[in-house]
């Protein structure tokens, strides 16, 4: 297990987290520390019932019904927790700046932005958005660009006050090889924990960043109506088990 | 092993569609993580706005449309009565519309402003854009970028936008946002554009829900031209995407 030195993650107990941690357990990569937000609520990319359950991988197998907080004791990664977790608050602010790490993976609540008070407190925060940056910027954009050329995309980035719009440090696409019904919980958070782990197994070898070529603006998406969900979904399903 | 979904059409019985339950001007939805119902929700979709239609239709007789809006009306409801749509309408609300008879209001006052940089005023604004949404896609793309960014972070669109005291009050009349989804209707005619499409369906919500607030033939008549626009659209994504066969 390669411990990332100066890397820690800021989390909340979502199913991307879970990806998140099961995946660079199996790419050998561990962060310094965890601050872990809760919530007492239910909030929004948290996974129970039907969807908690083992998924099939790029990488081997991940169990959405793991913990991260079993994750994180799995890798012995020192972990600390708020609550209420917030990551624009003062408390994890200042653990934040306190912190010897000078990147943090986000993965935090589904809906959160960072505002500048924590964009501010001399971190860099390193997150990696569920489509192809710039193309699809915003809010559910995986079933947008399926729709429109039956692609996907992942793409990692340092977070900037303007959403989506950091410099590009390694983006892929990848070609959804089952249906789309588990995107939300689980497909989707498979190709971001490959750009993931990609990126940070990247800065391990070479002590750099990676940047990603080409650029221009790209457009920003809005969280997608159900019915183009259901038409994305429905395409996938007939293009899968035709 | 294929997924088995039931087909609407073998069970005969669409599920509710929940999106229109509840007054979209007063209670804007969400639309987060929404659950997937299967094809069944094409059908509850299509009945909804059906409906609203219907009831539109008995309401608008008379009404006056902006120019641009009156002149697509019969093309549209020929396109709507094409054969093999995947989800057609029934022939009498279609006669409904017909009969209504709309007629085209005062031409819209004034151009386009010069960028969304400006301070507008909203109606006004949309009522110009009208004219540049199906035959100048560069004049039009600004200002439905504009007002989807405004709807879709503030999910209400306001009187006015000044750029220095800020936006104006929320407007509650549909038809605000009738017209700014009869421009992505005009639109989504000329180019597919799943962006607009996205912006488009969730005022069809809104239209439907809030159709009790229409108090006038031309109001009503407004908020059944931009539901015609959204029911070509969406039967342009059914075809193709191969769905609703």
């Amino acid at each position: 297990m390669t411990r990332l030195d100066h890397i820690g993650i800021v989390l909340a107990d979502t199913s991307r987290t879970r990806v998140y941690l099961q995946a660079l357990a199996a790419h050998g990569l561990a962060p310094a520390e965890a601050l872990v937000l809760t919530s007492p609520s239910s909030r929004p990319g948290q996974v129970s019932g039907e969807a908690a359950k083992p998924y099939q991988a790029p990488w081997g197998r991940v169990d959405l019904g793991q913990s991260a907080i079993r994750s994180l004791d799995d890798a012995a990664v020192p972990h600390r927790e708020f609550s209420p977790g917030d990551i624009n608050g003062a408390d994890v602010i200042e653990a934040l700046a306190a912190s010897p790490c000078e990147v943090f993976i986000y993965s935090g609540f589904g809906g959160v932005i960072l505002r500048a008070p924590v964009l501010s407190c001399g971190k860099r925060f390193l997150h990696v958005h569920g489509g192809y940056l710039p193309d699809y910027k915003g809010s559910t954009t995986n079933y947008y660009s399926y729709l429109a050329d039956g692609e996907c995309g992942a793409s990692a980035l340092f977070i900037t006050e303007q959403i989506d719009s950091g410099p590009v440090l390694l983006r892929r696409k990848f070609t959804p090889q089952t249906d789309l019904l588990e995107l939300d919980h689980a497909l989707d958070s498979c190709y971001r924990a490959q750009v993931l782990c990609e990126t940070l197994a990247h800065h391990s070898r070479t002590g750099h960043w990676p940047e990603a070529p080409g650029g221009g603006t790209g457009r920003t998406y809005y969280i997608m109506h159900p019915l183009l969900r259901h038409a994305a979904i429905c395409k996938s399903m007939r293009s899968h088990h035709a | 092993m294929p997924r088995p979904w039931p087909n609407w059409r073998d069970s005969g019985v669409p599920s509710l569609y929940p999106y229109t339950a509840e007054d979209r001007i007063a209670r804007p939805h969400a639309y987060m993580y929404t659950p997937f119902e299967g094809d069944t929700f094409f059908a509850a979709y299509d009945a909804d706005r059906l409906d609203a239609l219907a009831d539109l239709s008995l309401r608008c007789s008379g009404g006056a449309l902006p120019g641009p809006l009156a002149r697509a009306m019969a093309p549209a409801l020929e396109a709507l009565e094409a054969p093999a749509v995947p989800f057609p309408t029934p022939r009498s609300t279609v006669a409904a519309l017909r009969a209504a008879r709309f007629t085209a209001g005062p031409e819209t006052p004034g151009p386009l402003p010069a960028g969304p940089t400006a301070s507008i005023e909203t109606v006004p604004c949309l009522n110009a854009l009208l004219t540049v949404a199906d035959n100048d896609a560069d004049a039009a793309g600004p200002w439905l970028e504009f007002f989807i960014h405004r709807y879709e972070v503030a999910k209400k669109i306001r009187a006015d936008y000044n750029r220095e005291r800020g936006p104006g009050d929320p407007l509650t009349d549909p038809v605000p946002y009738a017209l700014l989804a009869a421009a992505l209707g005009l639109a989504c005619r000329q180019a597919v554009d799943h962006k607009y499409l996205n912006t488009l369906f969730k005022l069809g919500d809104l239209l439907s829900s809030a159709r009790s607030r229409t108090e006038t033939a031309n109001a009503a008549g407004l908020c059944a031209a931009a539901l015609v626009l959204e029911r070509l659209a969406f039967n342009d994504l059914m075809q193709r995407q191969g769905l609703g066969l």
